[in-house]
Formats: C-alpha cells, sequence, structure tokens
C-alpha cells in the first residue's frame, strides 16, 4: 500500500512539473507589443521626421501670426493667451518626436553612408532649434536627449550657442548634399533635389544671421531661394482620416458643424483697402465669406450672432479711430463690409452659433474654398478638400527680408519689397482657382509704387512694407513674431481689444512639461524677458 | 478586469458544503429573491427664472444667462426681440430654433419630415429636461442555493445557480447576468482527501459612451451621454426638440450651426456593449501523511473571455472628423490566470504548546491576450459591420506575467492563550531585470489573551481581552514590460502618390531596467475586548505602513527623449486608526433588541522621501492638475493652478509669505498663477458609520449612516452647475459682483457681471475655484424585516421564511458645496487607477428601493 502512495506522489509531481512549465518562463521581459530600436530603418524615421515637422511648423506658425494680428488671438491679456501647459505638445514633439528620431536615424545612416538623409536631418533639427530659442529663449540642447544615460534633469544652453550650432550645423548639412549619398525614397520636400536643398539650408542661415545682425554675413550667401520654383514647403493632401492628411487649418475651418477659427479683422481690414482704392487681388484666395452683409454694417444687427455690430455698442477708446477697424473689417471711415466677418485682436467672448455665418480660410495656404461670391454655408470636403501648403521659407519673403537689410544698411528697399509682392501675388493662384492676370498684378503694384512714394518717412514705408510682408507670411507666421520684435513695424496694427493688456510678450513662457518634469529648469516670472538677438530690439510693441 | 494580488497567491474559494456535523444529513435549499427600484440620486436643484442666452440678452448658447421667463423688470423677456414678438409674431414665444438654422446643417431641408412648420414657434419657458431624460431603473435578482453533506460527514456539495437584471436609470444601461457553481469536498478513504470548485458567469453589459468633460461638451474625442445633459439651458426641451434627421440620421439640436450633438441622439447611436464569460475555480487533493502532517496539491484557473463592441453611428457633431464619420470596434480580450500551489502543513502538541507549520511553493502566470478591429467611415447608416466601413485598423494587445514564490509559515501556542505566528516569503517576476527580480518579504506577529492567562480578571465587567502586535509585510509587482526600449511604426502615417508612407518614431517610454519591486512593511497594534457579560464589543486598531519603493509612472521632460519611465518612489508613511465598537443596548430573548455599531477610521499617507532627483512626481491626472507626490505632504495631494496670491511666492509647492491677499486683475477677475500648486488634498480626515439596529420578536429594524469628515474634490459637475447659470444657488444674478481681493494695492472694487463672475472664474478661472470641501453624511441603508414565526411555517416545507423592505443612499448631503447642486461625492472620476479626487461631469449616483424575500426548505 505504502509503494502505491510514493508511486501516486511521484507521478503527481511529474505532472505538475510538465504542466507548469509555461508558467514557470522567467524571462518575459520584452515587450511584444512594440518593436525593439534594433529593427529601425532610416527611411522610416525620415517619413516620421518630415510629417511631424509640417505639423510643428504649422503649430508654431499659428500662434506667431496669432500674437501679430495675421490670426485671430483669443484673449485677452497677454499673461493668458498661451498657458504653459498649451506648450506641451509641441515641445514633445520637437525632442521626443523629432530631434530623437533625427538621432536615431543618425546612427544608422551614418554607417550606411545615407549622407541625403543626414543632410535633410541637419536643416530640420537647425530650424527646430533656432525657432525654439526665438519663442523661448534658453532651451536645452547639449545635455538633451540623453534619458537612456541617466540624464533625466537636462541644462538649458544659452540661446546664442544654440543659434551657433545651428548655423554650423546649416553648413554641414550643405556639404552632406555634396556627397554622394543615395536619395531617400520620400523627400516631401524636393523629390531628392540637392541642389534646391542646399538653397534651402542657405535661406535658413540667412534667416539665422538677420535675426542676429550679422548683414555682411547674410549679404555673402548668395545661393539661396530667390524665386518661387524653389520654396521650402510641405504639400498636404485630402484623406480625411486614416491618416489624416489635410492642411491642419482646414480641418479647423471646414467642419459639418461650420467654422472653428476666426479670421483676423486686422488683416482682413488692410487687404479689402488695398492701396490707393485697388483691393488687394489676393483677398478672394485667403478668404471665403460664407455670407454677403455682415450683420450691423451691411444689414441690420443681430445681437445673437455679432453683438458688437448693434448700434451705440461701447467701442474701446483705441480703437476710436481710423487707422484700426473694430468688430469687423471696418471702421468709420467706410462703414461696409461686405460679408467679412472676423474677430478683433484679444476679443475672448463666448462663441455664438455662427459657424456658418463666419468667414473662412481660402485655398491659400489651406487648401480650402475660393471665394466665388456663392455666399453658402461651407462643410469638410468643400474647396480643395484640405490640399495646401504650409510655407517654411518663401522666395518673396527672402526678398523682404533683403530690403529690410537694405535699409539697415543704408541702401533702398524698394526694388527688393516690389520684386517680393510680385512674387508674393503671383503665389497666391498656385494652390486653384482662377488666375491672377497680370494686369491685375501691375494695377495692384503700381498702387503700392504710388502710395510708398507717397510716404513721408522712412517709417511709412516700413509699416508698408511690413504689412505686405506679413500678408504674405500667412500659413507660417514664425518669421512675423521674429520681424515684429526686431522692428516694431507695422506701427498700425491693430490694438488689443483690452485697453490694458500687458507687455506683449518678447518670449514663451516654458512648457509645463519642461518645469515641472525637469529639476534644472524653472519657469520665467514675466514674459518679457528678451531673447538674445532682441536685446536691443523696440519697446513700444502692442 | 485586474485582479490585485498584494499576498502572492490568489485563493479563490465557493461554498463547498459543510457538513452540519452532528445533525443527521439535511440537504437545505434556499432561495433569495428581490425587486429594487433604481433613481437617480443626484438631482439638482434646476432654477427656473432665467433661460439661454449671456448678459441677460437671448442666444442660442451653451449657458443660462438669458432672460428672465417673466415679461418685466430689467431681465425680463420684454425687451428682447426675438422672444416679445417682433421677430416671431407672438409674444412669449421664439421661431423655433429648427427654423432658423443655417442650411448648411441640412436642419431647414428637412422640417416637414420632422413634422415641424416653418412658421412653427417655441414656447419661452423653463422645460423639465434631466429629470424626464433620466427613468427609474430596476434591479431584479433571484438566486437559488442547495447544499447538503452525507450523515458523517465525509461528502458534502454545494450548487448554486443566480440571476440578476438591472435596467439603469440612465437610457440605453442595462445588465444581465447568470451565474452557476458548483462545490463539494470528499474524503476518501485511504487518507486522500479531494475537493472542488467549478463556477461559470456570463454576463451581458450595455451602456452609452461616458467620457471627461468640461463643461462644454466632451473633451477629446468620443461622446460622452453626460457630457452635455446637466448643462441643458433651462429654455431648451431636450426631450421635445427632434433628435435625428430622417434622411442623413444625423443628429439635430438646437444651435443654428448644430454644433452640440443631441444627448438623445448619443442615447439611439452610440454603446458600448460587453459580454463576458467567466470560468473559474480549482481542485485541490491533499494526501494525510500521519496523523500531524498533510501534503496537498492545489490548482486554480481563472479565465474569462471578454468580447466588446464599440460603436457610433455617423453623424454625431462632436470630435474630429474621424468620430463624426462613423466608428464600429470590435475585440476580445482573453484573460487568463493559473496558479499551482504545492504544500506541506503540520499540526503538532508538545506538552503545553501547540505547533502549526506551512512550507510550500507555488507559481502564478497572467496572460492578457486582446485582439480585434477597428472600422472607421461608416458607409450605409446604421449598418454596424466591418464590411460597411471605409477603414480598418489593427488592436492588439498582449501581456504575460509569471510569478513564482516560496514560504514558510509557523505558529505556536502557549495554553492557547500566546499565539506567536513567523513567516516568509520569497517571490521572483517575469517582467523584472534579473538581477531585481525578486524580493523577500518576512512576517511576525504575537497576541495574548489576558483573561484566558490570567481567568481572574474575568469579572461582569471584563468578559474577554486580546492583546496584538504584528509586523506583516507584501510585495507589488509591476505590470507589462517596464525594462524594455521600444520604437513604433505606424503602416499608414501619411500618403503621398497615392500610396501609405510608413514611419518609425521612437518609443516615448523609458525603459527602466533598475525598477524593483514594492514592499510593504506594516506594524500594527490592536486591542479586542468585550464587556459587561459581552454587551459591548470593542476592536480597536492602530498601524503604520511604510510603502517602500512605490512603483509609479513617472513623467519625464521630452527634452530627454522621452516623456515618461516607471520608476520607484523612495518611502510612502501611511498611519492610521482604526475602532469597532458595538453595544448592546437592550437585550430580551422574545422582546426588544437594540444595538449599535460604530466604525471610525482615520488615514494619513505622507509622502517621506521621493528617492529621485527631483521634488515632485505628478502620478495620476495630467501634468498640471492631478495628484501629486510631494516629500512631506499627503499622498492625495490635488496640484493645480492658483490665484495668485499677493506678495508671496512659491516654495515646494506652496504659497509662502505674503498675508494670503488674493490678486484681482485690471478686468475684475481673479489673476492665474499656472506654476502648480497644491490646492487641495483627496484624502479625508476621517470616516465614520453607525449602524443601529433594532428588534422585537419577528421583526427587525435596521439603519446605516456614513460619515465623511474632509477630503476634496475637484468637481467639473459643480462648477459646470453655477457657472452655466442653472441651479437655484445662481438666482441672485441681476446686480455686478466684486471678488474678494486686492487689485493694486489696495481692496477690490471692481464690479463683474454675472458672467464674468461665474463662468470666467468659477467655472474656468483657476483651478483652485473648482476645488469643493467633499464633507458629508449619508443614510446608506434603511431596512425593515420580518421572518415568519416559526409556528405559521412548521407544518410547510419551508425551514425559514423572511421579508425584508429596504432602501439604500436615501438621503445624503455634502455640507459644504452649493446646496442647489445636490452632488454626490461619492464617484471616481478617473476611473481605475491611483488617482483620486476628480469629477469630470462623469455620471450621477443612484438610489435604490425595494423588497426580497428569502426561503429556505
Amino acid at each position: 500500500m505504502k509503494h502505491i502512495n510514493y508511486i501516486l506522489g511521484i507521478c503527481l509531481s511529474v505532472t505538475l512539473l510538465l504542466a507548469s512549465c509555461e508558467t514557470t518562463e522567467l524571462d518575459l521581459t520584452s515587450n511584444p507589443n512594440a518593436l525593439s530600436p534594433e529593427q529601425a530603418d532610416a527611411t522610416f524615421f525620415l517619413n516620421s521626421i518630415q510629417v511631424d515637422f509640417a505639423y510643428w511648423v504649422s503649430s508654431m506658425g499659428d500662434r506667431g501670426g496669432e500674437l501679430t494680428r495675421i490670426n485671430y488671438m483669443n484673449g485677452r491679456t497677454y499673461n493668458n493667451v498661451y498657458s504653459p501647459d498649451s506648450w506641451d505638445g509641441i515641445w514633445s514633439s520637437a525632442y521626443r518626436g523629432m530631434l530623437e528620431d533625427i538621432r536615431l536615424m543618425n546612427l544608422i545612416a551614418e554607417e550606411a553612408g545615407l549622407s541625403f538623409h543626414i543632410g535633410m536631418g541637419k536643416v530640420f533639427q537647425a530650424y527646430i532649434m533656432l525657432t525654439l530659442v526665438d519663442y523661448f529663449g534658453d532651451v536645452p540642447y547639449s545635455e538633451a536627449l540623453q534619458g537612456a544615460e541617466g540624464e533625466l534633469n537636462p541644462a538649458a544652453d544659452s540661446g546664442e550657442a544654440v543659434y551657433d550650432a545651428s548655423i554650423a550645423l546649416l553648413d554641414s548639412a550643405v556639404q552632406d548634399f555634396n556627397t554622394s549619398g543615395p536619395v531617400p525614397s520620400d523627400d516631401f520636400f524636393y523629390n531628392g533635389s540637392r541642389l534646391k536643398w542646399i538653397k534651402a539650408a542657405n535661406s535658413i542661415k540667412k534667416k539665422a544671421l538677420l535675426n542676429k545682425g550679422d548683414y555682411s554675413a547674410y549679404s555673402a550667401i548668395t545661393n539661396y531661394i530667390t524665386n518661387s520654383a524653389d520654396d521650402f514647403q510641405f504639400s498636404w493632401g485630402t484623406s480625411p482620416a486614416t491618416p489624416d492628411t489635410r492642411h491642419p487649418l482646414y480641418s479647423s475651418n471646414y467642419t459639418s458643424t461650420g467654422g472653428g477659427e476666426y479670421m483676423s479683422n486686422w488683416i482682413m481690414f488692410k487687404m479689402l483697402n488695398g492701396h490707393a482704392g485697388n483691393t488687394d487681388p489676393r483677398i478672394n484666395y485667403y478668404f471665403y465669406r460664407q455670407v454677403s452683409e455682415t450683420p450691423g454694417f451691411d444689414s441690420n444687427a443681430n445681437e445673437e450672432v455679432l453683438e458688437c455690430g448693434l448700434p451705440g455698442y461701447y467701442v474701446p477708446p483705441q480703437y476710436r479711430n481710423d487707422k484700426t477697424p473694430f468688430c469687423a473689417p471696418t471702421n468709420s471711415a467706410n462703414n461696409s463690409a461686405i460679408g467679412y466677418w472676423g474677430r478683433d485682436h484679444g476679443n475672448d467672448n463666448g462663441i455664438p452659433p455662427d459657424g456658418f455665418l463666419r468667414t473662412l480660410r481660402g485655398i491659400y495656404p489651406a487648401g480650402g474654398a475660393y471665394d466665388d461670391e456663392s455666399f453658402t454655408g461651407l462643410v469638410d470636403g468643400s474647396g480643395a478638400g484640405g490640399a495646401g501648403i504650409t510655407p517654411i521659407i518663401l522666395s518673396s519673403w527672402m526678398h523682404f527680408m533683403n530690403a529690410e537689410v537694405a535699409v539697415s544698411t543704408g541702401g533702398d528697399p524698394t526694388s527688393e519689397t516690389l520684386t517680393a509682392i510680385e512674387q508674393a501675388l503671383n503665389k497666391t493662384d498656385d494652390l486653384g482657382g482662377p488666375e491672377i492676370s497680370a494686369s491685375d498684378i501691375s494695377a495692384y503694384i503700381a498702387a503700392f509704387t504710388s502710395d510708398w512714394n507717397a510716404a513721408g518717412s522712412v517709417a511709412d514705408k516700413l509699416d508698408m512694407w511690413s504689412t505686405e510682408y506679413f500678408i504674405s507670411l500667412t500659413g507660417n507666421g514664425i518669421d512675423a513674431y521674429n520681424s515684429y520684435r526686431r522692428n516694431g513695424y507695422p506701427r498700425d496694427l491693430q490694438p488689443n481689444i483690452e485697453p490694458d493688456p500687458g507687455q506683449f510678450p518678447l518670449s514663451q513662457f516654458y512648457p509645463a512639461n519642461y518645469v515641472n518634469n525637469n529639476s534644472n529648469a524653472s519657469q520665467k516670472t514675466t514674459k518679457s524677458e528678451r531673447v538674445f538677438w532682441n536685446s536691443n530690439g523696440p519697446n513700444n510693441l502692442k | 478586469m485586474e485582479l490585485k494580488d498584494e499576498m502572492g497567491v490568489i485563493l479563490i474559494t465557493t461554498k463547498s458544503g459543510s457538513s452540519a456535523g452532528g445533525e443527521s444529513s439535511k440537504n437545505e435549499i434556499t432561495i433569495n429573491s428581490s425587486y429594487f427600484n433604481v433613481d437617480f440620486a443626484s438631482m439638482p436643484d434646476y432654477q427656473m427664472q432665467y433661460g439661454n442666452g449671456f448678459d441677460q440678452a437671448f442666444g442660442w448658447f451653451f449657458s443660462n444667462w438669458g432672460p428672465s421667463f417673466q415679461e418685466g423688470g430689467p431681465a425680463g423677456w420684454g425687451g428682447q426681440s426675438s422672444i416679445n414678438g417682433a421677430v416671431s409674431g407672438t409674444p412669449g414665444y421664439l421661431r423655433h430654433p429648427y427654423t432658423t438654422a443655417s442650411s448648411a446643417t441640412g436642419i431647414p431641408q428637412i422640417l416637414n419630415a420632422i413634422g415641424i412648420d416653418p412658421n412653427e414657434l417655441y414656447e419661452w419657458k423653463p422645460y423639465d429636461s434631466v429629470g424626464q431624460f433620466f427613468n427609474t431603473g430596476h434591479v431584479f435578482s433571484n438566486n437559488i442555493n442547495i447544499r447538503g453533506a452525507t450523515s458523517d460527514g465525509t461528502v458534502n456539495y454545494n450548487i448554486n445557480y443566480g440571476n440578476l437584471e438591472d435596467v439603469g436609470f440612465t437610457p440605453g444601461n442595462t445588465v444581465n447576468r447568470n451565474t452557476l457553481s458548483f462545490g463539494g469536498n470528499a474524503q476518501l478513504s485511504n487518507k486522500f482527501t479531494v475537493g472542488g470548485t467549478l463556477n461559470f458567469t456570463q454576463t451581458k453589459f450595455k451602456t452609452p459612451p461616458v467620457a471627461a468633460g468640461y463643461g462644454s461638451n466632451v473633451s477629446g474625442e468620443g461622446a460622452s451621454v453626460f457630457a452635455n445633459v446637466f448643462y441643458t439651458p433651462r429654455s431648451v426641451d431636450l426631450m421635445g426638440l427632434p433628435f435625428q434627421n430622417p434622411v442623413t440620421g444625423e443628429s439635430i439640436y438646437y444651435r443654428q450651426n448644430n454644433s452640440i450633438q443631441h444627448p438623445l441622439w448619443t442615447v439611439n447611436n452610440a454603446s458600448n456593449i460587453q459580454n463576458t464569460n467567466r470560468v473559474f475555480g480549482g481542485t485541490n487533493i491533499s494526501y494525510g501523511i500521519n496523523d500531524n502532517l498533510n501534503l496537498s496539491y492545489r490548482y486554480g484557473v481563472d479565465v474569462y473571455s471578454e468580447n466588446n463592441i464599440n460603436y457610433t453611428n455617423k453623424g454625431g457633431k462632436t470630435g474630429s472628423l474621424v468620430n463624426r464619420n462613423g466608428i464600429y470596434e470590435t475585440w476580445n480580450n482573453t484573460k487568463s490566470i493559473y496558479n499551482h500551489n504545492v504544500n506541506i502543513s503540520g499540526d503538532y502538541d508538545i506538552d503545553e504548546f501547540g505547533v502549526t507549520f506551512n512550507l510550500g511553493v507555488d507559481s502564478r502566470s497572467d496572460t492578457f491576450d486582446q485582439n480585434g478591429t477597428r472600422s472607421t467611415g461608416q458607409q450605409v447608416f446604421g449598418v454596424l459591420r466591418h464590411f460597411n466601413f471605409e477603414q480598418q485598423d489593427e488592436i492588439q494587445f498582449l501581456e504575460k506575467r509569471n510569478i513564482i514564490g516560496a514560504f514558510a509559515q509557523a505558529e505556536i501556542d502557549y495554553n492557547r492563550f500566546v499565539y506567536l505566528t513567523l513567516a516568509g516569503r520569497k517571490d521572483w517576476v517575469s517582467n523584472l531585470a534579473p538581477e531585481n527580480r525578486s524580493i523577500i518579504y518576512p512576517s511576525a506577529s504575537a497576541s495574548f489573551i489576558p483573561t484566558s492567562a490570567f481567568p481572574e480578571i474575568k469579572s461582569d465587567k471584563i468578559s474577554f481581552l486580546k492583546v496584538r502586535a504584528g509586523y506583516g509585510t507584501s510585495a507589488n509587482f509591476p505590470f507589462e514590460y517596464p525594462i524594455a526600449a521600444t520604437l513604433n511604426i505606424d503602416t499608414q502615417s501619411f500618403i503621398r502618390n497615392g500610396g501609405y508612407i510608413i514611419s518609425n518614431t521612437s518609443g516615448s517610454v523609458l525603459g527602466n531596467p533598475n525598477l524593483k519591486p514594492e514592499r510593504i512593511d506594516e506594524i500594527e497594534f490592536g486591542v479586542e475586548g468585550r464587556f459587561f457579560n459581552n454587551r459591548l464589543r470593542m476592536d480597536l486598531s492602530i498601524y503604520n505602513k511604510k510603502t517602500n519603493d512605490l512603483i509609479i509612472s513617472r513623467p519625464l521632460d521630452p527634452s530627454t527623449g522621452y516623456t515618461s519611465t516607471q520608476t520607484n518612489i523612495g518611502l510612502i508613511e501611511n498611519k492610521g486608526v482604526e475602532l469597532d465598537l458595538s453595544m448592546d443596548w437592550i437585550q430580551s430573548d422574545d422582546g426588544i433588541n437594540f444595538s449599535t455599531s460604530l466604525n471610525w477610521s482615520t488615514n494619513d499617507a505622507i509622502v517621506i522621501d521621493l528617492g529621485e532627483d527631483t521634488d515632485r512626481i505628478v502620478y495620476a491626472g495630467f501634468g498640471t492638475l492631478g495628484n501629486a507626490a510631494i516629500p512631506g505632504e499627503s499622498l492625495g495631494s490635488i496640484i493645480g493652478s492658483s490665484i495668485t496670491r499677493v506678495g508671496a511666492t512659491i516654495e515646494n509647492s506652496r504659497w509662502v509669505g505674503g498675508d494670503g491677499g488674493l490678486a484681482v486683475n485690471n478686468q475684475g477677475s481673479y489673476d492665474e498663477t499656472f506654476d502648480p500648486t497644491i490646492i487641495g488634498d483627496a484624502n479625508p480626515d476621517w470616516i465614520a458609520n453607525i449602524s443601529n439596529s433594532l428588534s422585537y420578536k419577528n421583526l427587525s429594524l435596521n439603519f446605516l449612516f456614513n460619515f465623511q469628515a474632509g477630503g476634496d474634490i475637484y468637481s467639473t459637475t459643480v462648477a459646470t452647475l453655477l457657472g452655466r447659470g442653472l441651479t437655484t444657488d445662481t438666482l441672485d444674478r441681476e446686480l455686478s459682483f466684486i471678488l474678494p481681493g486686492i487689485n493694486n494695492g489696495q481692496p477690490n472694487n471692481k464690479q463683474i457681471n454675472n458672467s464674468t463672475f461665474y463662468f470666467s472664474n468659477v467655472l474656468y478661472g483657476p483651478d483652485e475655484m473648482r476645488m469643493y470641501d467633499a464633507s458629508h453624511w449619508r443614510l446608506g441603508e434603511v431596512s425593515i424585516s420580518y421572518s415568519l414565526p416559526k409556528s405559521l411555517i412548521d407544518n410547510t416545507p419551508f425551514g425559514n421564511i423572511s421579508i425584508t423592505a429596504s432602501g439604500f443612499n436615501l438621503f445624503y448631503d455634502a455640507i459644504n458645496m452649493p446646496d442647489g447642486t445636490n452632488f454626490d461625492p461619492n464617484i471616481a472620476g478617473v476611473g481605475v487607477g491611483n488617482g483620486r479626487g476628480f469629477d469630470f461631469l462623469n455620471g450621477p449616483s443612484a438610489k435604490r428601493y425595494g423588497a426580497s424575500v428569502k426561503l429556505t426548505f
């Protein structure tokens, strides 16, 4: 009997061992739900970087445009807009998204001799770092991206050091493009043209030098983007989902419940008035009106949807003159708004149900609808379906910058300004809509020239120069934010609707995920801290 | 559903029956049946004076700061052209909102089809929207249990069947459950004992979608049935306005651009459905080696298969385009847990000492396997099959973790009045690096019964006394794969030249090979006593629990290249006291019996050390609003943005210096400081429950009160009800407001209107404005039951019949929260996880009342 019991016991133990093998495996540490870093591909990294870059520039450009009245800025005070946590996504996309991907891509690309990939990565990296410094000031660079080595609290490098490193990076990128690495299978920007990439790198370098005030080095660079065939821009698609490839501004303007964004009254006002009675021909490409009459201006006021159009509505004192619009792109000098419907800078009112009444973005640059005066409410899918562009550097911008350097070195900005305006006008119909005729272009330029010649002082000319520059910067206001802080023009930007909005932000609050998680980071006390290249900038910005 | 495991082994036992030792074998059947009505308990007190609009002017807005329902007065509708007849033709009536919708919404084109005349009028008056939206639900449950044993007690069995049908008060919310279980034990003649249990549960669960809201539609993707219902403006007829376009199936509602999704459309066109089948149980076999030693093997299994469906028809008006074009997801979650346990136990008596011990090894294997498909882009409205959708995407996730442990335990008693227990355990886990994957944790406890050791202590006053002290440890292990470095691939990241672009991007979680298991050490002292002939019973417990190396997900600065990592926080200390008292005031055999029980507890969890190169880790919620671990502060601390304090600075997440003055800006609103500070503590000061039981012969009455003192909650529900002018707390609104504070060095005298006060400050001001004290009391339970007297049922097959009528959560009051909101703090707004103290318009609370019957034969 005992033997049987022992045998039973042994059988039991053996069965146990066999049955429990799967349950005793102790080395289950790798994650089956993701790839591991050894399985990476350099071209796949480059694809992610290019698409992330387009979204990133669009977001940064949006905010720069809001501050400079190219777009509408919600309000009210300058201290309240752009809270630290509203920058979290941008910070994360820049460092964890793009810079980390560039670093990992370079590890593979250097071994495999993919110098074209490396060159493109350097161009993106330089642009990203320059823009981060332009907005925030001192940011981490030399100690960044070392989380895997235990550096969890990278200290910030001075803005100047980051600028110099980025400029060096652009020179090194040019050399990479001159080496014979293979062309990546998907180059979203230039389809594999080395010459164009070199021009783009040089153009970004010129931009950085202009901020630093180094005019001689600026003028020494001659191989840059001079005409629109070389424009550095990202082209979006029309697919609405999985993936959504539409221009980001398109998806917020064209929805099933109407517009989700307001247009800036200041820019519509400027374009509507144009020069010498000539409305800017670009206005029908930039904006689409869903109604032909703005209540309170062209027809009876409607308190529900446009309260400020009521007769006798309180106008803040800083708006009571003819240089600035109020409530609609018009003022007491010319009272009709012919259906243009936007918002004033800093207006933070609640949203009435005006989604199908307010003015939407047009076909340039967001790939929306051309304003053919059909005056209907538009939903998603209308117009060009989102096939717009996000401009990173356009040829017209380079000519505007050349004009600025000319003025700063004692020369005449006229010819560069006129070239810039002509190129900007020609570009506007590239995405669709009827072609702007050559006669319209020359009529506008003639009108501009007559106003320009009639302008009394250089300051008045610079007001005109900067207004045209800002209009052409629609779609990416990063350079507008930089230019306004450098120069202080145009002086007649629409004031904040709040009479006491605080100082115009000369830099932004650091993102919350930077200051809250990094023991070497501390938040700024105010947004009046200047970026290093702006230490002698004008003081009277509004 | 994850089963949390702190003691190393999950032991699932169900009734195996029992021998009614000594009595003749009686097979007993028990039937329990109950029916309860379930009602919405936290209905706010909606005001009946003012309707839709802003600044007392009418508009089809989200808010309720519009004209009053009276014609006269400064806020009267007589001054509103939309309402006084100038536009509609009839005073007191508006043009029906659907007749003034923009044509791009498609609503004007279908007026005929929904029975609305182009000149239809709409009455300006308060409507009972929220009250009519919720129904009275019910819970109907039946249970039958059969058990029995042989007369010698060697074999016993138990069978149980239960059925539950729960229809909630939210439309579209139901739960149906069936359970069946078997169990039994048999002592075989050859020193073997075998036993086993097997349980089978089938649950069908359906609900409309619920997600977080901030008082303005739903936040993020998806829809939420609660997000818009509670702040429906008083003058909007939620139940009366048609909700669906009969031609396209889209949602339609009162805004001119149709930008709010009709809650009834959500109920009828979106749902989460979960059908779960679960089997769990085990078998054990033990062999008596001799009179004192026993060898046993136990096998446990728990497998559930959960089939999920989540869908929204196309035509919604919330979220991104993907959501509005229709979504259909189906996936299966299969979770399996297998347990093996081998154990030798012994029981010896040596002189006056008794010794029992256990030695063994066990293993536990957890596997979670998720597979499914997500389809977007519905083509034919209402058809919910994958072939009807444009794009497919994968849903797939796998997680497997094994834990092996070895343990030993011994208990020694001296004459049954001194007890000493010693134990130790070592565990190995599979998802940590080899040098960090094992942990040893010992424990020891002793207890002493003075009344048994020194019988002379026993008296009329002291019937029983026991003191105990113990030191216990347990361990916790992380889930998923915290040490792995990852890379992501997206095969549909963009489209170029008509084809998909594939992209790689680095993983955002930093793998941490230094991660260690958590270890919890607890010291406890307790006193148990019974006094006055056992009428007064007391159990007091004082404990100090230290958690070492608590595992949390730590957010990182993205400039490191990563956004988070799993890490061990140094040391958290939890101190508390728990007291249980019960008193039998009146005792008699067939007269009145009255007794009361009190349970009182308090607990403080303080972060002692973060052990990291940081001084704050936000472990739940969002980076700037959530629960944070800060050295020296409570673990339940809530951080967020606050009102700027005049003359003060922020140190260690608190305002220091200054005189506490609140800074008011030149617009008359509070100035906001974004740098997070501690704005509240979710941990209550103390919690108490008092239950009373009164009985007279066969009738008994029980009632239970719950109390909570302290504890803060961030409530979006309360802030929205106030901020949008919906409850009776906001009736006084026609004059101006001045916020208490300091403006430019002087006491604030800037006047602001009602919407700036309530909307811009209470609802959308600094996070600090949305913190409320959650102290509350509650009548948790009341019940009356009657047991039929033996004389009545002696001649029937029934052994016992009793009937009970009861009510749950019938009354409650959150004493420091605005009266009109009737908010019930007893909800969990951040779901399963470590977060506490948040409500994001997630849901109402329930009360139940009904009756149950219990029969035994």
